[in-house]
């Protein structure tokens, strides 16, 4: 049981003719980034693996101390992806970091 | 990455300070010293042309894009502290005694976008 | 092109030995029976949600467990948390209470909350 709105993992799919880029990248034809969505909680639990500075600025922010923003639901780990892409008029077999979103953090 | 920009005012994703005091966060019962600091903090947008400034990962940009081009309900990436420095505290422990504790990621030093 | 939503939790800590905790409302995305890890604290959670009290529960991370575990809700909402890691599912001896309702404040003859 959770709220709705929580800080959690979302899909996109999408192509590279989308991003622009499928001049470059001939596969994968479907491309899932992911992104990170939703309201960090007041309390954030473990599977947020928040720093102190989150839970502080988590504090200032529900105490009305000052005018700081809460932390922010954003991608705490990412997954490398394979692809083929048109390198110099040849397909060359690349593996790029940091291509889809693994899992949330609220910091 | 943006230093400290509260004198020249921007927009874009920077580093903020930020005092406070440990009364003010109803902490000052267990963290006797300091009496109060400066956590700062990172605010501002995320422009998808200055991602290499932030050091931000391909997925930042590809999220900057599908804002901007294909759907705007997705989030635009967000300012975020990426460095942080510790902070040592003096507690008033339990039993009564008092330590001297450091505690980790207190302070945020760098911003950037994700 | 379009949107789902799927689990966000970073994958356990095998090596290290974890807490299993009740919880409820703060349940990670993979969790299965209402139950969470933690290489922190269990916690449990009353606050007032409309004049009702609302108890929640979940795991807190051994970071920044220091300053959750004293948590005192602020001026706007009464909240009480209390933390325990003594065993597992230790949580759910926890009864928090919320704390007493402020008395109002009498300036020049007037309430004022």
């Amino acid at each position: 049981s959770a709220p709705k709105n929580r800080c959690k993992l979302h899909s996109f799919r999408l192509s590279f003719d989308e991003l622009g880029w499928g001049h470059y990248f001939i596969a994968p034809p479907v491309y899932n980034p992911r992104f990170c969505q939703g309201d960090c909680p007041r309390v954030l639990h473990y599977g947020y693996h928040s720093p102190n500075h989150a839970i502080i600025q988590t504090v200032i922010n529900d105490l009305g101390v000052g005018d700081v923003p809460p932390p922010s639901c954003v991608p705490y780990k990412y997954m490398p992806m394979s692809v083929l892409v048109v390198h110099k008029k040849k397909v060359e077999y690349r593996e790029l970091e940091d291509m889809v979103a693994e899992s949330c953090t609220c910091r | 990455e943006l230093l400290p920009s509260s004198e020249f005012p921007t927009s874009d994703c920077a580093l903020y300070d930020f005092r406070v005091r440990f009364s003010q966060l109803k902490l000052d019962h267990w963290i006797v010293f300091p009496p109060k600091y400066n956590p700062r903090y990172c605010r501002g947008i995320c422009p998808r042309t200055m991602g290499f400034i932030y050091g931000s990962p391909v997925h930042t940009m590809v999220q900057n894009i599908i804002y901007e081009k294909l759907d705007s309900s997705v989030p635009r990436p967000s300012c975020i502290p990426s460095h942080y420095s510790p902070l040592s505290v003096m507690i008033f422990e339990e039993d009564g005694s008092y330590v001297y504790k450091e505690f980790e990621d207190m302070v945020a030093t760098r911003c950037t976008c994700r | 092109s379009g949107k789902e939503t799927s689990g966000s939790t970073a994958p356990a800590l095998s090596s290290q030995r974890l807490l299993w905790c009740h919880c409820y409302h703060h349940c990670p995305e993979d969790s299965t029976n209402n139950t969470c890890r933690t290489d922190g604290y269990c916690f449990t959670m009353v606050e007032e949600d409309g004049g009702v009290p609302v108890q929640t529960a979940g795991c807190l991370g051994l970071v920044g467990s220091e300053f959750q575990c004293r948590d005192t809700g602020n001026s706007r909402q009464r909240r009480s948390l209390e933390c325990c890691t003594d065993q597992d599912y230790c949580n759910k001896n926890l009864h928090p209470t919320l704390p007493p309702l402020k008395p109002p404040l009498y300036v020049d003859g007037k309430i004022h909350h």
